[in-house]
């Protein structure tokens, strides 16, 4: 079982606060991954598309007890050696068309780590061929598609995850309940949101790689290895990165954007890609909350992170070092109770005269914006990080019918939200999101 | 037999850490009220400001060279209850001469320990005290206007705007019901409202102005103000020695006293105010103002750099509700 260390000030209340986790989101997570039983029965996967992040899902994915890969589908052939190494797959089982794996009646489920445009007819072929399907964010290339993932899914019954793993993270989970069952920021205006970081987001041409197969969508190993740099097979910054933000900022305020604007423009990395590399935009949610969302690749301060704004104090949110979850509160100035002793006072004698001091050199020193109290909130003890805990919930899922925690419909509200930033700031105006959009 | 609560609110506003104290029954509604007093105080401080650029201050002296400027009743009552004080204290006090400020280079926020200032020349300052002054002003009580006379005329509020503000959040608690409060702008001006249960008294510290974590002295509150002007806080060098950061308006020249001056005054606007003026015109005209006005007391603290602890001294016409 996980527990939390509470640092700094408040500490008291924030060991009752974890309690309260406790009954929450996160025992949820580790009672349905029955893991401690030992006694589960065997799942069976393939993975389709193992390049970097489906090679990260996979590592995690077969530490699931009673997990195991036994088939891998790539168009590129160094893909499917590191699957292979990863998960010990036997060559036989390694292919180039994913169809294989879906026609193989021994796979139970797929993982669908491929390039975004390709998430939705891989997803639907998995989901009609009989199998659980996770299938890495963002949802979809079009809401259209999202939408089509969501009702296949439901027509055929099978479970569809949607990899926002920050909904299996302990840390986002106790977030959760601070803000909403806590309520530790009082009523939430504005939420702060960015991905900074400071590199061209290229990824170096691998020298020996082989196209298997696919050329004619591809055309070249460029616009296949760089393909989140093209607008025609990436949604850039706002699909790879803030779609997790704005997962987690739909999740957190139990709401969806009615409203977006934005700017946003090719303006450094001017070599050849036509995916944004500075994105700015706001969002409008119900009850007047906005929502100002940032990536830059420019320059990385202050990372990546959710600040959640209330009036009585902010929470900001983010994943650490070694995929730790982070939590910071700062208290807005806020009522204190006293005793009315130290105004009463009168013992001492010279130089040591008691009464409270309400000195000036002491206490001008409070700046404008001062952390009035800061609490970290970090997980210890369970060593599992919201990767982890993505996949025994998967598991569950599938074994146990558990609650999907990042569910079709989940993955399509970020996924609404996602493209229609997009399409503010390619205009850079405001744009309605109509509500029957985020249904199927 | 119950024990009122006693809740806190605070805030950062007029450069420094202001709070109420305040004493009742539901901690929920004193917090209410409590936040109403702060938003109170920090909407004066945006009226009031020298830091603010649309502040009613900074439009007067922006504009009141030129032509008479419309105020509100509020700041034209608090303009002539400034200058009858300036005449209280015979020139000592002189709100009129923001100007002669700006000359010494004191006129920006935060702190200036220790600064390094180059006096400005002679003829520069004579030239500004001759055309400061409550005469450069005119009020007109019919129009409810004011102008200046001559463009060296500067409205700063510095020592006594907080003050002020401190009243009005008092007056706005008693409004509200409030029994026993306690209102603090940076330590430096200070107003209550009755005392705390079981006790006459707010029983207050005065710190050592050499040495703020040491308290000299105590004071005792209760409806009335406690407000110290002289904190080392402020001070400058100035030709290689430390003076304050106070000047006489009549002479343009800083004042030589070390050390600060508190008072208990009915109210914290003439406590700010005659605070200052007792720094400049000196320990016997305020020994002479408290024999002469009962409702004030004054705690004289000399400093000096090469002793530890500084000469203390109070005068008061009743007995004194300074603790030494």
């Amino acid at each position: 079982m996980s527990t939390f260390r509470i640092n700094t000030l408040s500490r008291r209340e924030f060991m009752q606060e974890s309690a309260v986790l406790a009954t929450a989101g996160i025992a949820a997570i580790e009672s349905t991954s029955a893991s401690a039983q030992g006694s589960v029965a065997p799942l069976r996967i393939g993975i389709i598309g193992p390049g970097s992040q489906g090679q990260n899902d996979l590592k995690k994915a077969i530490k699931v007890p009673g997990l195991t890969c036994i088939a891998a589908a790539d168009i590129l052939d160094l893909n499917l050696n590191s699957a292979a190494k990863i998960a010990q797959i036997s060559e036989d089982s390694l292919y180039s068309d994913y169809r294989k794996i879906l026609d193989r009646k021994d796979i139970d489920a797929v993982m669908i780590t491929v390039p975004l445009p390709l998430h939705a007819k891989i997803t639907i072929d998995a989901l009609n061929a009989g199998k659980h399907v996770f299938c890495e964010k963002l949802m979809a290339y079009t809401i259209e598609d999202a939408k089509e993932m969501a009702r296949t899914a439901k027509r055929t019954g099978k479970v569809l995850q949607i990899g926002h793993h920050r909904a299996s993270s302990i840390g986002y989970n106790h977030a959760y309940e601070l803000l909403n069952t806590k309520q530790v920021c009082g009523k939430v205006t504005h939420v702060r949101a960015q991905w900074n970081r400071n590199g061209a987001w290229r990824r170096s041409i691998p020298g020996q790689a082989k196209m298997l197969a696919g050329r004619e969508f591809w055309h070249d190993m460029e616009h296949l290895v760089n393909w989140r740099l093209y607008k025609r097979t990436s949604h850039g910054l706002m699909a790879e990165l803030g779609s997790h933000q704005i997962h987690v900022t739909n999740w957190f305020l139990n709401a969806v954007p009615k409203a977006v604007m934005g700017v946003a423009g090719v303006d450094y990395w001017k070599d050849g890609r036509d995916v944004w590399d500075n994105v700015q935009c706001i969002y409008e949610y119900p009850d007047g909350v906005k929502v100002t969302y940032q990536s830059l690749t420019t320059n990385q301060f202050d990372g990546f992170q959710e600040e959640f704004m209330g009036d009585k104090g902010t929470l900001i949110t983010t994943v650490g070092d070694g995929n730790t979850d982070k939590g910071l509160l700062y208290r807005e100035p806020k009522a204190e109770t006293l005793d009315w002793a130290q105004f009463t006072s009168k013992e001492k004698g010279a130089n040591g005269k008691e009464g409270m001091v309400l000195n000036a050199s002491a206490t001008k020193k409070l700046n404008t914006g001062a952390k009035i109290g800061e609490t970290t909130l970090s997980t210890e003890g369970s060593g599992k990080d919201a990767y982890d805990l993505e996949f025994y919930n998967w598991a569950a899922s599938i074994r146990e019918g558990a609650k999907v925690f990042c569910d079709p419909m989940e993955g399509l509200r970020a996924c609404v939200a996602t493209i229609k930033a997009n399409e503010a700031m390619a205009k850079s105006t405001r744009i309605e999101i109509p509500a029957h959009l985020y249904e199927i | 037999m119950n024990q009122p609560t006693l809740v806190r609110v605070f805030c950062q506003a007029m450069g420094c850490l202001c709070e109420v104290y305040l004493g009742g029954e539901a901690a929920a509604e004193l917090e209410a009220i409590g936040r109403n007093a702060l938003t109170l105080l920090q909407v004066w401080e945006s009226r009031l400001s020298h830091y603010i650029a649309d502040s009613e201050i900074c439009v007067l002296n922006r504009e009141a060279y030129q032509r008479p400027v419309p105020v509100s009743p509020e700041l034209f009552r608090l303009l002539e209850r400034l200058k009858s004080l300036t005449e209280e204290t015979e020139g000592a006090f002189d709100p009129t001469a923001g100007r002669l400020v700006r000359a010494w280079g004191l006129f920006r926020q935060g702190t200036l320990r220790g600064e390094r200032v180059e006096s400005p020349s002679k003829t520069e300052i004579q030239r500004i005290v001759q055309e400061i002054g409550w005469s450069r002003v005119e009020l007109d009580t019919e129009l409810q206007t004011v102008s200046f006379q001559t463009p060296s005329v500067e409205l700063h509020l510095g020592a006594a705007g907080k003050g002020y503000i401190i009243d009005e959040v008092i007056a706005y608690l008693r409004q509200q019901g409030i029994e026993r409060a306690l209102v603090n702008a940076g330590g430096s001006s200070i107003a209550a409202i009755g005392s705390p249960p079981q006790s006459g008294y707010w029983v207050l510290g005065i710190a050592d102005p050499q040495d703020s974590e040491r308290t000299v002295a105590q004071a005792l509150l209760c409806d009335n103000a406690l407000t110290t002007s002289g904190s080392m806080e402020s001070a400058i060098t100035l030709s290689g020695r430390r003076v304050c950061h106070l000047f006489d308006p009549r002479t343009g020249e800083p004042i030589a006293f070390q050390g600060a001056v508190s008072a208990l005054t009915p109210n914290a606007l003439e406590g700010d105010a005659l605070t200052t003026g007792f720094y400049v015109n000196g320990e016997a005209w305020a020994e002479e103002r408290c024999r002469r006005h009962p409702d004030t007391q004054v705690l004289w603290i000399e400093t000096d750099e090469g002793r530890r602890d500084p000469r203390l001294a109070r005068y008061c016409a009743t007995q004194s509700r300074f603790l030494l």
